[in-house]
């Protein structure tokens, strides 16, 4: 049997998951919080996602004067993942290079963080498990977006063994995370780890009610404010366990929301509307 | 950086578009096929690749709709959704094959293939047996899609059948020819769904289970065991299936003709590369520290005749004696290099 986890489930915990490093150069640091605030509250995605190459030009300045800070290794990361999900509907080889350079840059920062986590994140899973007495609370933003990256790096290599056994060590390392800070970015911890467990069926060793209980948590910890949520517990979880009524109830749910004055939600919520209204659309065609 | 996961949700947006797949065009005729294998899995990719080429060939009369991920229930589930028609077929695994024909459970008898070259000259030569077989059972077969050889993989090294004796070994429940084995070989066996066994594995339940190489992977088990025996048990397969009646509502023959030979075509390009990712996977189980054992010929021979004492329980009660005797005489007719050409 070959069965590789399905590329939408990295790509999708990504999104809820959200990259928190910052670029701590002070003659950019403004600017960029400031484009990223301004982003976040926007309500036009086509807008956004030109402006993500922009973007990428910036930190690549960056990484030119300066390639072994971890701070900037790690928005390098966050930035190609992003880019890289942007472009991979039309040009998915192109999107494998540019989440190959988020894994890289993503564990770089991740091995400079402290001494001896590079031999522990190219070794067997055996000795990996030891890199938990070696992390620090401290390291949660960088644990998070180097696995972030690794994960869709993962998922654009479905189809390689090789790729797909390094998926324990993100999961791992994901784990981490949540027990470190559940509430984490949104709880994006639980929204990773809901939709990896919803992503294959039962037998295949996918785990619907450990899903549950994650996206259950992630619903919790947002008040269910983030509606994307609602649309990937839908999308993953729903259908696996084919609940009609949980399905249509999640969706209902976020085209019932009003999204106003969501701060920072208000662009990943306008995105959950239009996704959510598709969910529902093609609902008779899985249950 | 903030922004960057809005750029995500967007993907997402698009994905969902794609995931739903295409638009059954209007008086087209839509085979609804479910299978457990995700999205993104050679398997549904070469299931799309033949609902790309059918659609092409056929003007658009002809086309699948793709299940992936078991969001269809399970194989038994599957199979009851055919019965009823909610969907018309499915890509099989191991158990979703063996319950529609158990005779192709005499292919998965353990020490029975020794090669892919056996295998594929005994599924060819018997292709018409198994045709035969399908359509009694309501099915149209389209081809064999290949698991691979089953391992064992332990907590502590295995070589010879006595050093199995003792150990906890998992078994998947409702499977005859695993049950009987290790009544015989003395081992005390654990029962556990799959999604157990992993858990199993860590809590020591089980300290011995089996699969491909791939699907140790894929399943995770390889981060739960030290050893694997270095001796392919038992070859395994799934295959491609269309409930009669759903079949034949293709109007045209030649499109039925050439839905045959598109899937029989992908299904086996699939099978190369599934071939060369089990040979692969092996690789990597000991990159990642996973010791191989390999059994000395007395030791092989220690497992042969567990299995061969296995025989007469199984013949004519799992499978048809007419199933394996076919096997047996085309399996030693390749041996013998007395081959059809």
């Amino acid at each position: 049997m070959k069965s590789t986890l399905p590329r939408i489930l990295i790509c999708t915990g990504l999104l809820a998951l959200g990259a928190c490093s910052h670029v701590r150069s002070a003659a950019t640091r403004g600017l960029i919080e400031d484009m990223a605030a301004a982003t976040a509250r926007h309500d036009d995605v086509d807008l956004v996602v030109q402006a993500v190459p922009t973007y990428i030009l910036l930190l690549e300045g960056l990484l030119r004067s300066d390639g072994d800070n971890r701070d900037n290794l790690l928005t390098a990361a966050e930035v190609y993942l992003s880019y890289g999900t942007v472009v991979e509907m039309a040009d998915p080889l192109r999107a494998r290079g540019l989440y190959g350079r988020a894994k890289e840059y993503g564990l770089r920062a991740l091995a400079n963080t402290r001494s001896g986590l590079a031999p522990l994140l190219n070794g067997p899973f055996a000795e990996f498990t030891a890199i938990d007495d070696k992390l620090r609370p401290e390291d949660l933003p960088v644990v998070f977006s180097a696995s972030s990256a690794w994960g869709a790096w993962i998922a654009s290599h479905t189809e390689a063994v090789s790729a797909l056994a390094e998926l324990p060590k993100v999961i791992h390392l994901m784990e981490w995370v949540l027990r470190q800070d559940e509430t984490y970015n949104n709880g994006s911890p639980h929204v990773f780890l809901g939709v990896y467990h919803a992503s294959l069926p039962p037998m295949l060793g996918g785990r619907p009610d450990l899903s549950r209980e994650h996206f259950q948590a992630a619903l919790r910890i947002t008040q269910r404010q983030s509606l994307m949520v609602q649309v990937l517990m839908a999308r993953f979880y729903a259908r696996q366990t084919f609940d009609h009524d949980l399905y249509e109830s999640l969706l209902h749910e976020v085209l019932n929301h009003e999204n106003r004055g969501m701060g920072e939600l208000t662009l990943q919520n306008a995105i959950a509307i239009r996704h959510a209204r598709t969910l529902l659309e093609e609902a008779d065609d899985f249950f | 950086m903030i922004f960057s996961k809005h750029v995500r949700a967007f993907l997402v947006t698009l994905l969902a578009h794609t995931a739903f797949g295409l638009s059954p065009v209007s008086g087209a005729t839509i085979i609804k096929l479910g299978t457990l294998a995700p999205e993104g899995s050679g398997w549904v990719n070469s299931l799309r690749a033949i609902d790309a080429e059918i659609r092409e060939v056929s003007g658009g009369e002809v086309g699948f709709k793709i299940y992936p991920g078991g969001v269809q229930g399970d194989e038994h589930v599957m199979l009851r959704k055919i019965r009823i028609g909610q969907i018309h077929g499915g890509g099989f695994g191991g158990t979703g094959v063996s319950r529609i024909l158990p005779d192709v459970l005499a292919l998965e008898m353990p020490f029975l293939f020794d090669s892919y070259e056996e295998v594929d000259y005994v599924l060819a030569e018997m292709d018409e047996f198994f045709t035969a077989g399908f359509a009694e059972a309501g099915y149209e077969f389209l081809g064999w899609s290949d698991i691979g050889f089953v391992y064992l993989l332990s907590q502590q090294p295995i070589r010879s059948s006595t050093d199995i004796q003792g150990m906890d070994v998992w078994r998947l429940e409702d499977e005859p020819i695993t049950e009987v084995l290790f009544r015989l070989a003395d081992v005390t066996s654990v029962p556990l769904t799959i999604p157990d066994v992993l858990f199993g594995l860590q809590t020591n339940l089980v300290e011995v289970v089996y699969a491909s190489a791939a699907a140790a992977i894929v399943l995770q088990w390889f981060t739960r065991v030290r050893f694997y025996t270095d001796l392919p048990i038992n070859y395994t397969v799934g295959a491609v299936l269309v409930h009669n009646k759903a079949f034949h509502r293709i109007p045209n023959a030649d499109h039925r003709d050439a839905l045959r030979a598109i899937a029989r075509k992908h299904i086996n390009a699939f099978n190369r590369n599934n071939r060369d990712d089990n040979r692969e996977a092996l690789k990597v189980m000991r990159s990642q520290a996973v010791q191989p054992v390999t059994p000395r010929p007395e030791d092989v021979e220690s497992f042969r005749v567990l299995v061969e004492r296995a025989i007469p329980e199984l013949v004519g009660s799992a499978f048809s004696a007419q199933a394996y005797d076919s096997v047996l005489r085309h399996l030693d007719d390749f041996r013998r290099g007395n081959t059809s050409p």
